[in-house]
């Protein structure tokens, strides 16, 4: 008798048999391959199972015995998920159909008869042990652990799989999303979003009307596919009241209706999930519906996407000069560098659709290097043709605080154009400031000690922090043209005049953006403000026009 | 006397429990075995008191260990027995006939225990 080596290592069988001399027969046999676990009777049997069932690759059972034979032990055990997918042999002394079918309807694998065929047996054990290996490996890749969905990459398989079967048949695709999750599992734990999240799945998956299947298709995104509903789908979407955790979480919902049969599984959850990256941070509005603007939006970006970055080497992006009036000799100070997308298949690309997108695939990093060498290029020239020059400030994203060096990078393109550094200033938002303080405030820092100018722009926009007024080194501050608007429709300056006063007590230069009326003008001029940028004077230039704008209306000053 | 002696003294299948066992010295440390086994005696007994399902139990057990031993003569009485009294079955047999039965089945195996014991005495 000798080990296999291809099933090198010793698994742990059960051998549940009344009779001492088989079974002592069968442990010797199966001694040098197995770890052998004995058992006289069928309680036994099951006590062994209970004590060591995750170790137990197979059992061989008697049919008869004392107490508890054959088919109860079958019975018991298959009422046991523990212990359900663990393959049994019957041993039987005699050939009796009725007793073989009845096993096999029990759950046993298959049937040995006595005296023994060591060989037959042995490969038969073999062959039982590894189809249930391969099957647990096999339902470990289907099955999300923690939640009995599907893994991602078999719900996608079974979703394909299922269009495929039923061409002509309606689904819907219901995503769930919680919101913040990662907080949360700092917040309260491995476990306990563990376990919400197992309730949130069984929840839907008993609760979502026509629910065929669903799949864990990121850490906290389910995906849920069932038949197509008709009209409104009530409560049904709304997360139930099923754990004490519920309330703390929040969970967001997109359902993508009637799903396009032709396109791939992870693009029909693209859609269920882009429905919820709409409500995202959304207090209280908590499902979305995957519509038409959503398709279009969709396609737009996509076709962005594959486009920008030829467009950018063929220079479709082009720069615009927004000037800056001084408010005290009213001659152009400065201007804004603004960026524009005139693509030859979409025509003019508003910028308010693009650079979202760009900030979020990182491509507004390329684009932000390619408009400073351009506006630093536009100044050499201006230089060296004796035209007159103002600063310009520019744009900074916060992906562009991803490069350690931005600084010196912004400072080498400077260089290379062998400009003052003064000429070119850097806008930041506000907002930028949230998300890492420290390496924004040392490479500002850094900026302004090579006699970069820095710019906060938006001020007044959203939520505004006195924190980064204080924190970051800064030399203009520019306020928002809401501010300047909801001013002048209310008449009430009072707003304005703070941030004036803010600003001159921390010695900032002001600049008012959208700025487009005499009145608003008139009335910045008496609240101290020192420059305006606004189609009062003019929009922004290509950079030809521009240029004749300079001369017409330029002075010595800057901002 | 050998082990292949003893199984043509008892009526046994020694290629049987060759192929079974494999190796001569398990055949021999569980033909000694079959010394302590119980399943002829609880058929009897079984019988004595007319507890068909005892009988069954007992001749089921017998004849699956006459099986593993290559007790070929012994293991086919069990196996009679054994249907006989199999859950469901008709009887077919008198009393008066399993009574013989189970006499020359008890006669039979007294004869090989006492071999087993004389062969065993030897090793």
């Amino acid at each position: 008798m000798t080990s296999d080596n291809n099933f090198s290592q010793k698994r742990t069988i059960l051998v549940v048999e009344d009779n001492e001399m088989n079974r002592g027969i069968l442990c010797d046999l199966l001694a040098d391959d197995y770890t052998v676990l004995e058992a006289e009777n069928g309680l036994a049997g099951l006590e062994q199972l209970d004590a060591h069932g995750a170790d137990i690759a197979l059992i061989m059972l008697d049919v008869y015995m004392p107490e508890c034979d054959g088919f109860s032990f079958l019975e018991r055990k298959r009422r046991d998920p523990r212990f359900d997918t663990v393959p049994v042999i019957m041993m039987t002394a005699s050939n009796t159909v009725d007793d073989e079918i009845r096993c096999l309807e029990l759950g046993a694998s298959d049937f040995i008869t006595k005296p023994y065929n060591v060989e037959v047996m042995k490969n038969r054990m073999k062959s039982l042990i590894r189809l249930r290996e391969s099957s647990a490996m096999l339902g470990r890749l289907e099955t999300d652990t923690l939640t009995g969905l599907y893994s991602k990459e078999f719900f996608y398989h079974e979703l394909e799989e299922l269009l495929r079967a039923r061409p002509d048949a309606k689904f819907d695709l219901v995503c769930s999303d919680v919101e913040s999750f990662r907080v949360m599992n700092d917040r309260y734990g491995t476990e306990q979003c563990d376990r919400f999240l197992r309730a949130l799945s069984e929840d839907y998956t008993k609760r979502l009307p026509g629910y065929l299947f669903g799949g864990r298709i990121g850490a906290d995104v389910f995906a849920f596919l069932t038949e197509h509903q008709q009209g409104d789908w009530g409560s049904a979407l709304e997360p139930g009241e099923f754990d004490e955790l519920y309330g703390r979480f929040v969970v967001k919902i997109g359902l993508y209706s009637d799903i396009d049969h032709t396109l791939s599984a992870a693009a029909i959850c693209d859609r269920a999930t882009l429905a919820i990256s709409k409500i995202k941070q959304k207090f209280g509005d908590n499902i979305a519906r995957y519509d038409d603007d959503m398709r279009s939006e969709q396609l737009r970006n996509h076709q962005i996407e594959q486009t920008m970055e030829a467009a950018l080497a063929e220079r479709q992006f082009v720069v615009y000069y927004q000037p800056k009036h001084d408010l005290h000799t009213g001659l152009v100070g400065g201007a804004e560098a603004l960026v524009r997308w005139i693509s030859p298949e979409m025509g003019f690309v508003n910028p308010g659709q693009f650079v979202p997108l760009f900030e979020r695939n990182g491509f507004i990093t390329n684009l932000d290097f390619f408009i400073w060498d351009e506006v630093c290029r536009e100044l050499r020239r201006c230089i060296n043709l004796h035209l007159p020059v103002v600063p310009v400030s520019v744009n900074v994203s916060r992906r562009d605080f991803e490069f350690p060096d931005l600084a010196s990078r912004i400072a080498e393109i400077a260089d290379k154009y062998r400009l003052d550094h003064a000429l070119l200033h850097i806008e930041l938002t506000e907002s930028m400031y949230s998300d890492n303080p420290d390496q924004i405030a040392d490479t500002l820092e850094e900026l302004h000690a090579n006699g970069f100018y820095i710019e906060l722009d938006d001020f007044g926009a959203g939520y505004s922090s006195l924190t980064s007024l204080n924190t970051l080194t800064l030399d203009v501050m520019k306020i928002d043209m809401s501010l300047i608007r909801q001013a002048a429709a209310t008449n009430d300056y009072s707003i304005l005049r703070f941030a004036t006063l803010l600003a001159d007590g921390m010695r900032l230069k002001t600049v008012a953006e959208g700025v487009e009326t005499a009145e608003q003008v008139a009335a910045l001029k008496v609240l101290g403000c020192d420059y305006i940028q606004g189609y009062y004077f003019s929009k922004p230039l290509p950079v030809d026009e521009y240029e004749e704008y300079l001369k017409a209306h330029c002075g010595e000053a800057g901002a | 006397m050998t082990v292949q002696e003893l199984y043509g003294k008892i009526g046994g299948n020694y290629e049987s429990a060759k192929r079974v066992m494999q190796l001569d010295k398990l055949i021999v440390k569980f033909i000694v075995k079959y010394l302590d086994d119980a399943s002829c005696a609880q058929l009897c007994a079984a019988w004595d008191k007319r507890d068909g399902a005892g009988v069954f139990e007992g001749a089921h057990a017998m004849k699956g260990v006459c099986a593993n031993l290559g007790l070929d003569a012994l293991g086919k009485d069990a196996s009679e027995l054994a249907e006989e009294f199999r859950p469901g079955n008709e009887r077919i047999l008198s009393d008066d006939e399993v009574t013989a039965k189970v006499a020359a089945l008890r006669g039979k195996n007294e004869q090989a225990l006492q071999a087993i014991r004389a062969f065993a005495a030897e090793q």
